[in-house]
């Protein structure tokens, strides 16, 4: 196949023969003569059938968002013929390049083999390749075939995720296996649960002295509370929220990244973990535990996109089949006032109900330009989200009111710390 | 661009000795004006540095041609002529591998490529200057007709040539 630059040359090669005709001048012809052999050489360099191997290597097939992946893509001429060759792999959306390049320029004898290497930087997502673009030329480059050449790939890239430490969670019902969880039963944990007359069997470590003295002719027991797992459910409201932009530091992002900190505690702590992703396209998990099915809940999570906006009453159809009974359900939604009755909803069905909700009002004071219309519309909306979320709260919802700039494990930490009597109505303000 | 030395040191060489034929041979015939083409170089790439290379160069290429024609065409000597047309052809040739490997290194794991190019295209300008500077001492008295329809069957040669390549 032609390219401009041979265009050009057979252009300039006729033009001289044609000047030469109309001016009868031999001499413009011995002109030509040059770009003539230089034509003709490139055409018996060019390639005729070109046989390559291609294949593809990378250090790892799940990164981490924006950690350097190096690829390298390999090619061996099993043809009888040397070729020149140019390699062209496609960039991938939002790809950044830290080392090395998309293309390459190489030689190629038979039997030989070349790499080209490049290192780069990618948001969360699964991306395959499925070719590499191998452009097989002379060597001046005046004649091209353009070939792609199969040599697949796969890295997932999992979402952003931050450590969290003790989640101060007391779950109300409990599966009865062992586990970390509080279960509001006495039995071998570590967190004092109360005291019980003296029985046989109890080891003597556990009898409270203190309480013996009072009463001389009888022995008492410290008792422990048992820790066990819990179901519980992720619900990532992934329904496009006005004036979020893309990147990462979108709320969404946040609420993804949320997501996966508590799947990953969770599962960290031998719990059983469920996820929906509620918006136009729902995508389930359910509930298990394990490292596979962590594994699992970062694919779905790396290929979470903020979507058309539908109602979320919606969830209804799901929450009761995917969430057994007594489950904690961690709803990760920005939150909205048309919500209101699917949480009711959800407590009603006998789940604990925990929202997490990245607070889009601060999010989206951050970019407007301070001046008093912008203020008050701030503080208006700032009270508005603070009554809505009162409402949830007499629900007997757990609100957690996440400002994006705070650290997730803080503020749930803040929130979710042992209650009360009175204390019921924490918000953040 | 590490590892491309020869190539860049050739590229330079050829421009610089394609436009001193062109000057030599004008000079020679009493066209002093052509001198003006040594500043106007600078200029033109420097006006020309925000389009792009490979059209900067190839526009240059086609001034060489045209000041070779023109200057053949005005009877002056056509050795310095063709010398300067061959060797901006190889000026043109070498910026332009140059630009392939634009904003990127050379990887010196396959330093043969270059030395490759560079040899392919000292074969072809080369056997274009042997053939061209022969035709030069070779002269025959050939009917009009005779030479167009040579140069059409030449031009068809190519055309065929292109096309059995492509279909191999």
């Amino acid at each position: 196949m032609t390219n401009n630059k041979s265009l050009f040359v057979m252009l300039l090669v006729m033009a001289l023969f044609v000047a030469a005709l109309i001016f009868r001048e031999a001499n413009l012809l011995l002109l030509a003569m040059p770009f003539l052999t230089y034509t003709m050489m490139g055409i018996l360099r060019s390639p005729g059938e070109v046989k390559l191997r291609a294949w593809r290597s990378h250090n790892k097939s799940t990164g981490a968002t924006l950690e350097p992946i190096e690829m390298s893509v390999r090619v061996e001429n099993i043809g009888h013929s040397q070729v020149y060759l140019c390699l062209q792999d496609s960039p991938l959306p939002s790809m950044q390049i830290v080392d090395g390049q998309l293309s390459r320029h190489i030689y190629l004898a038979s039997g030989e083999q070349a790499a080209m290497k490049y290192t780069f930087q990618v948001g969360r997502g699964i991306y395959a390749w499925k070719a590499i673009r191998v452009v097989a030329t002379d060597p001046f480059s005046l004649f091209e075939q353009n070939l792609d050449w199969p040599a697949p790939a796969e890295i997932m890239v999992r979402p952003r995720s931050i450590r969290l430490r003790n989640l101060p969670l007391k779950p109300q019902m409990t599966r009865h296996i062992l586990g970390s969880m509080p279960a509001r039963l006495a039995g071998s944990g570590t967190s004092f649960f109360g005291i019980r007359e003296y029985q046989a069997g109890d080891p003597l470590r556990r009898i409270n002295w203190r309480m013996t003295a009072r009463y001389p002719r009888k022995l008492f027991t410290k008792e422990f509370e048992q820790d066990e797992i819990v179901d519980i459910g992720l619900i990532l409201d992934s329904r496009k929220l006005e004036g979020d932009d893309a990147g990462e530091d979108s709320i969404f992002e946040h609420a993804v990244c949320a997501t996966t900190s508590l799947a990953e505690f969770f599962l960290r702590e031998g719990n059983r973990v469920g996820l929906l992703i509620f918006g136009e396209k729902m995508t389930a998990v359910f509930p298990s535990s394990g490292k596979k099915h962590l594994f699992q809940i970062y694919r779905y999570l790396a290929q979470a996109s903020a979507k058309k906006s539908i109602p979320l009453e919606y969830l209804n159809y799901f929450s009761y089949r995917l969430f057994p009974r007594g489950s904690i359900i961690f709803m990760i939604s920005p939150f909205g006032y048309r919500d209101l009755p699917t949480y009711s909803r959800l407590a009603a069905e006998g789940h604990q109900v925990i929202l997490i909700s990245p607070n889009p009002i601060d999010y989206a004071a951050q970019k407007m330009p301070v001046n008093q219309i912008n203020s008050l519309a701030y503080r208006a909306s700032r009270l508005e989200r603070y009554v809505q979320l009162s409402q949830l709260l007499s629900m007997g919802i757990r609100v957690v009111d996440w400002p994006i700039d705070r650290a997730l494990n803080d503020v749930i930490r803040e929130i979710l710390a042992p209650l009360h009597i009175g204390d019921q109505r924490r918000v953040q303000r | 661009m590490k590892g491309l030395s020869s190539t860049k040191i050739s590229a330079l060489i050829c421009t610089l000795g394609s436009i001193l034929c062109l000057i030599f041979g004008f000079s020679l015939a009493g066209y002093w004006e052509i001198i003006l083409l040594l500043p106007a170089i600078p200029l033109y790439w420097y006006f020309t540095r925000k389009v792009s290379t490979g059209l900067t160069i190839s526009i240059l290429l086609l001034v060489y041609v045209l000041l070779a024609a023109i200057g053949l065409l005005k009877d002056l000597s056509p050795y310095p002529m063709v010398i300067g047309c061959v060797l901006a052809l190889a000026g043109w040739e070498s910026a332009q591998f140059l630009l392939n490997f634009h904003d990127t290194s050379m990887d010196l794991t396959n330093p043969r490529l270059e030395y490759l190019h560079n040899k392919d295209l000292v074969i072809a300008i080369g056997f274009g200057l042997l053939l061209a500077l022969l035709g030069l001492n070779i002269r025959l008295h050939l009917p009009f007709g005779l030479v167009a329809g040579l140069v059409l069957l030449a031009a068809f040669g190519l055309y065929r040539g292109l096309r059995v390549r492509k279909i191999g």
